[in-house]
């Protein structure tokens, strides 16, 4: 091959894609299913096996009986049932499991994807539904979503930027955790992503089989559960936003709300269908929860990252993607992802409830695409390349503290003297801009690649380190 | 060109609709059959209590404990003290269909995986008083220790 076939060959968008895409995922699902039954430890969350015996009790009996609590079931029956040996592994608290049928707090799509499953590996009464089973439904949706990131990133932002959401989503060890576990929120996130998707080759094309898809999409969002009527809501007001006539917004939109709609409905008709007063008494109760995620929501959104509503696993990469999005609003492009996060902000706040970590599934994906434009922008303008290089340092600060400790002398001189030594760099770089020289370009970039590639070791080196011993000393 | 592009959305969506009437209803009267066959007390009973193929039999009943604290004032100490060891439970009495000393601890044994039989040598000492007579109540706040050879 020649040196400009070489040149022609590196510069083929689609042979990265078919290299790197593969790649990246293969990791993800190799981070997500090692370990997958033992951390989270089974029974730190609950919904996890309620979800999964919605499942198997709708598929084999027609009723589907779960874990509630709320005092609005008239059917309470607390048991032990002692799956994976949860009540002896110190993940519960002692406290029997409240079975309630039939079981209304959520649509059924997440329990029949979960106790599907689990029905289809031989599982037929509850003991049955063990994490192995029942967790890896959650495994491959989670690993699902690094391709879709790949996906909307590259439409949105180019191949830079899409490699970098998809290896932020698929190491970062916040999202390898929450991919692990059985929550409708996995569902919901999927969908929010496909959704953008469809509706960017809509906007580019006008085929309606787009706009069908991502309405769908809406649809399905809703049945995993009623917060996912965000799909729809923030793909509504996308359209708006992209469609200059009234008569297009109004048919577009009838289609796009359709099938949210038809969710909507189809729980309705399924709960009356078993028991009107109690999925009435069940959706009452539900709106009149306690305001669990409290007064300060979005300052704990922000500066602290939980997983479940004890556990916290502090990632800087989405603490960067806050401020990516925050400089992709000074930006017309990427509107899409700044309106699924408002969105689902003003979602998560209406609906309050507990501050458990899953509710804040949905906004990882973004979050992930928004860091990787901030740091992928830094590499282009001169004016960024301090923030993305301050950006990923707290990342690797991050991800750094939970590896070493500053005990060891040799580490804390390298720590100090090394970042002192890069920051000094940085000014330099930063005052050279205005002179605008090419080595000075040059270097900065290849400071945030070295920089971007240590954030990503430094992750994938955490989350490795998960193991369970880590995980009991994580608070 | 405003009126075919409203009557070419309307049929689309009428049929979406249509086609989504048709699963809802099958699907909602496949499920209310089901019901209908196949859920009884027996079922559910079945469905949570029934022993699950994949979970390790064990023939130690000291071997696991039910940690943690139940919130509730109906409950019961439940001490289990065997040549391997001991077993410490504090456990929600309201669970107990049988509370009697022989339903706690045949449903205890349920739970963690080990048959109980009054035939087995147990002695027991219900709030520090011994017991021969295992069809006695459990009320709550008991402490119920029972030694097995």
């Amino acid at each position: 091959m020649t040196k400009s076939q070489i040149l022609n060959t590196l510069r083929n968008k689609r042979l990265w894609i078919l290299v790197l895409l593969p790649l990246i995922t293969l990791v993800g699902f190799k981070l997500r299913s090692d370990r997958g039954t033992i951390v989270p430890l089974p029974g730190q969350s609950t919904d996890e096996y309620s979800n999964a015996w919605v499942g198997m009790s709708l598929i084999q009996t027609g009723m589907p009986v779960g874990i509630s609590g709320l005092s609005a079931y008239t059917n309470q029956d607390p048991r032990y049932i002692n799956v994976d040996r949860m009540f002896s592994s110190g993940a519960s608290t002692g406290n029997p499991m409240a079975i309630n049928y039939p079981w209304f707090d959520h649509p059924p799509l997440m329990p029949l994807v979960v106790g599907g499953y689990a029905h289809l590996k031989g599982a037929r009464v509850f003991e049955d539904a063990s994490v192995g089973y029942i967790r890896k439904p959650a495994i491959i949706l989670g690993t699902l979503l690094i391709p879709l990131v790949f996906w909307l990133a590259f439409q949105e932002f180019g191949l830079g930027v899409a490699v970098l959401a998809s290896l932020i989503i698929a190491v970062s060890p916040l999202m390898v955790i929450n991919s692990r576990m059985s929550q409708a929120e996995a569902g919901i996130a999927l969908l929010f992503v496909l959704n953008l998707i469809w509706l960017n080759y809509y906007f580019k094309t006008k085929n309606r089989l787009y706009l069908w898809l991502a309405a769908v999409s809406g649809g399905g969002a809703v049945l995993f559960k009623l917060s996912g009527v965000v799909v729809a809501l923030s793909g509504l007001v996308l359209l708006w936003m992209k469609t200059k006539k009234l008569a297009a917004r109004l048919q577009d939109s009838l289609v796009l709300l359709s099938p949210t709609l038809a969710g909507l409905v189809f729980f309705l008709a399924y709960g009356f269908s078993l028991d009107p007063h109690q999925f009435w008494a069940v959706f009452a109760s539900n709106a009149g929860r306690k305001y669990g995620i409290g007064l300060n929501a979005v300052y704990e959104l922000i500066t602290q990252t939980r997983v479940t509503a004890l556990k916290y696993l502090t990632d800087g990469w989405f603490l960067v993607g806050w401020l990516g999005l925050a400089s992709l609003f000074s930006k017309k492009n990427g509107m899409g992802i700044k309106l699924a996060v408002i969105s689902y902000l003003a979602i998560y706040l209406l609906f309050g409830s507990a501050p458990f970590g899953w509710y804040r599934i949905p906004f990882l994906p973004f979050l992930g695409i928004a860091a990787a434009y901030l740091i992928i922008t830094s590499l282009k303008d001169p004016k960024l390349f301090p923030l993305g290089a301050l950006a990923l340092l707290t990342t690797i600060g991050v991800n750094l503290g939970k590896l070493f400790t500053v005990d060891d002398p040799q580490t804390v001189f390298l720590f100090r003297w090394g970042n002192v030594l890069l920051l000094l760099a940085i000014l330099a770089l930063y005052v050279q801009f205005a002179t605008k020289p090419k080595w000075a370009r040059k270097i900065s970039i290849v400071i945030i690649l070295a920089l971007t590639a240590i954030a990503l070791a430094s992750s994938l080196w955490f989350t490795q380190s998960l193991t369970l011993d880590a995980w009991y000393k994580i608070t | 060109m405003i009126k075919t592009h409203w009557s070419r959305v309307l049929r689309e969506v009428l049929a979406f609709w249509l086609i989504f009437a048709v699963f809802t209803g099958s699907g909602l009267l496949y499920l209310a059959k089901k019901r209908q066959a196949g859920f009884d007390a027996k079922i559910y009973e079945h469905l949570l209590t029934g022993e699950s193929r994949f979970k390790e039999k064990i023939d130690d009943p000291c071997k696991y404990s039910i940690v943690g604290d139940p919130d509730t004032t109906e409950y019961v100490k439940l001490t289990l003290k065997c040549k391997t060891g001991q077993s410490n439970n504090t456990l929600a009495l309201g669970v107990f269909k049988d509370q009697t000393i022989r339903g706690v601890l045949t449903e205890f044994g349920r739970i963690n995986g080990f048959a109980f039989s009054p035939d087995q040598n147990w002695n027991c000492l219900l709030n520090l008083q011994p017991v021969k007579d295992m069809s006695l109540p459990v009320t709550p706040g008991s402490d119920l220790s029972c030694s097995y050879d």
